[in-house]
């Protein structure tokens, strides 16, 4: 394939430059050096800017390139991820009324001032920040993997996929820098209104009429009829895996706990979640779509990697008319978009973590908030240089790299839901429950059992933990109801 | 320390606990009808608007979930009261 040429290097080029303007009057903005000011934009993300920063955060390079993939290879029940990512504003509601009001009254910055408010056991915030820091660390290195297949992908070759990472990266961590949140925050809007639009030009391009699709959905069934079919029950028992795994685990996301710190009162948050819930219909549903439609379009291609579906699909549609090229270029400028907007949010939490919860309680006690602010600064850069490295050797697919991070973040998602909800959860059962999850989770890993019955790993590991939570809290006598 | 134990960690919050209990049986209602395990496998292809019946109705059931969550946020979101 020939790429989408000089347009497609054109198009990227100029909203790279438009977002960082975006971090440069971010930086402007900023009153201060302090953590709150730099990680969390000073707890003032209104309603239309946290929905967009959550939803541009929320979607990843994964939903765009992964998400297609997974529907040409599995067919039509990756409809499943329409309600996964739904699943996701589920779980919210679990916890995060209570957690924003928590937040605000007692200052929390990171995801560890939570458990420490909570739980009081350094033991317990020292090992859910390694696994936040595992699983996002890993989530980081899904988007740097991103930005360089995109590249490659869609310029035939020509800007090889180490430019692409080390390009994209550089760009990120610059306007990050100078701007933290409120920079992220900002371009994520601005990168959410890209998604949106270019989801669009995705549909119209794919051109998704009912007609079409019954035309494909018949030359599927003829085809390859497994992925017509009523799904049977081994799918319907990794649909509901699926469901559990993305639900509880893309709830607790660091970034996106600290955008729910961020919120400026609890009316912005409720507007946020009422119209992200219907957002994966828009989106994941499109993505679907598209999926789907190219399992006949690509059709004769010859074996096809799921990563390199929707960039194959863009370079055709490309070559066909100006409009559908002019289309493709939006959706091009969406999926850098959705890739870096991702990244620059999961950094930025990464680097929260370390520089607030590591550096601070260690090295740095006692040192004052610019100092530490300027400390993370450092370490988002070394961080990044690491995983730059892993990244331009890649040996797992985008989706590979999401279920690994999810089933990570699973194990602490007990620390939230149950930690805010139930009173009764006491400190020793939380952090038995997450020790023995986690523990459970390697070793079904380690011993080559992905999946168990269909059910995930880490989904049979976090009912371990549940299961571990509530029998050690509700043995215990003291923690019975006052 | 690990030993610690509710005597000196910090309760979930008693106020604004959350939300109905029913809520959840319903959201647990609406996830399952999204899923087709209530369809035989063996079902003749029945396409609506292009797409394979089952594919439908999970996608409505899905919807049903958004359009249930913004009932439950507008009528049910947790008080802000004082400690």
């Amino acid at each position: 394939m020939n790429g989408l040429g000089g347009g497609a290097g054109l198009a990227v080029g100029l909203y790279l430059a438009a977002i960082l303007g975006v971090g440069y009057a971010a930086r402007r903005r900023r009153s201060g050096e302090s953590l709150a000011e730099f990680y969390l934009a000073g707890r003032q993300l209104t309603g239309p800017v946290l929905l967009l920063t959550l939803y541009a955060t929320q979607y990843s390079g994964n939903t765009l390139i992964g998400y297609p993939g997974e529907a040409f290879r599995l067919g039509f029940s990756w409809v499943m991820s329409v309600g996964f990512m739904m699943a996701i504003i589920v779980v919210y509601l679990c916890f995060a009324p209570q957690l924003h009001r928590l937040a605000r009254r007692h200052e929390f910055v990171t995801p560890g001032d939570w458990f420490t408010h909570r739980f009081r056991s350094p033991a317990l915030t020292l090992l859910a920040n390694l696994l936040l820091v595992a699983a996002i660390a890993n989530y980081l290195l899904a988007q740097l993997m991103a930005m360089g297949h995109i590249t490659a992908g869609l310029s035939g070759g020509t800007v090889p996929y180490w430019v692409g990472v080390v390009l994209l990266t550089l760009v990120v961590l610059v306007y990050e820098t100078v701007g933290g949140m409120r920079a992220v925050a900002w371009t994520d809007t601005l990168q959410g209104l890209m998604l949106v639009v270019g989801l669009t030009g995705l549909l119209v391009a794919a051109s998704a009429t009912p007609a079409h699709l019954a035309t494909v959905t018949e030359w599927i069934a003829i085809e390859a009829p497994e992925k017509v079919a009523v799904p049977g029950w081994d799918v319907c028992r990794n649909w509901v895996s699926t469901l559990v795994l993305i639900g509880f685990s893309g709830a607790v996301y660091p970034h996106a706990i600290q955008r729910i710190y961020a919120a400026r009162d609890s009316a912005a948050l409720r507007r946020s979640f009422s119209v992200m819930v219907f957002l994966p219909i828009v989106t994941t549903g499109s993505v679907f779509l598209v999926g789907i439609l190219a399992i006949e379009q690509l059709a004769g291609t010859g074996p096809i990697e799921p990563d390199q579906v929707l960039p194959l699909l863009l370079t055709q549609w490309g070559e066909n008319s100006p409009i559908l090229y002019a289309l493709s270029l939006l959706v091009i400028v969406a999926v850098v978009s959705a890739i870096m907007s991702t990244a620059d949010s999961v950094l930025l939490s990464l680097s929260s973590i370390l520089a607030k919860d590591v550096l601070g309680t260690t090295i740095l006690r006692g040192a004052d908030e610019a100092r530490l602010t300027q400390a993370g600064k450092f370490l988002s850069w070394g961080l990044v240089a690491g995983l730059v490295g892993i990244a331009l050797v890649p040996r797992i697919t985008l989706w590979g790299l999401t279920e690994l991070k999810m089933e990570i973040l699973a194990q602490v998602a007990p620390l939230f839901v149950l930690g805010v909800s139930w009173d009764r959860l006491t400190t020793r059962a939380a952090l038995t429950g997450m020790t023995t999850g986690t523990l459970v989770y390697a070793g079904l890993l380690l011993s080559g059992h992905s999946q168990l019955w269909n059910f995930h790993a880490g989904v049979v590991a976090l009912g371990v933990n549940l299961a571990v939570c509530i029998t050690m809290s509700r043995l215990d006598p003291e923690a019975a109801p006052a | 320390m690990a030993g610690h134990t509710h005597s000196t960690m910090n309760r979930a919050p008693r106020h604004a606990r959350g939300f109905p209990g029913w809520v959840w049986a319903v959201y647990l209602l609406l996830f399952a009808a999204s899923i087709p395990w209530y369809i035989p496998a063996d079902a003749p292809l029945r396409l609506w608007l292009g797409l394979p019946h089952w594919v439908v109705i999970s996608l409505v059931a899905t919807l049903g979930v958004a359009v249930f969550t913004v009932v439950v946020i507008r009528r049910f979101w947790p008080n802000e009261e004082p400690d």
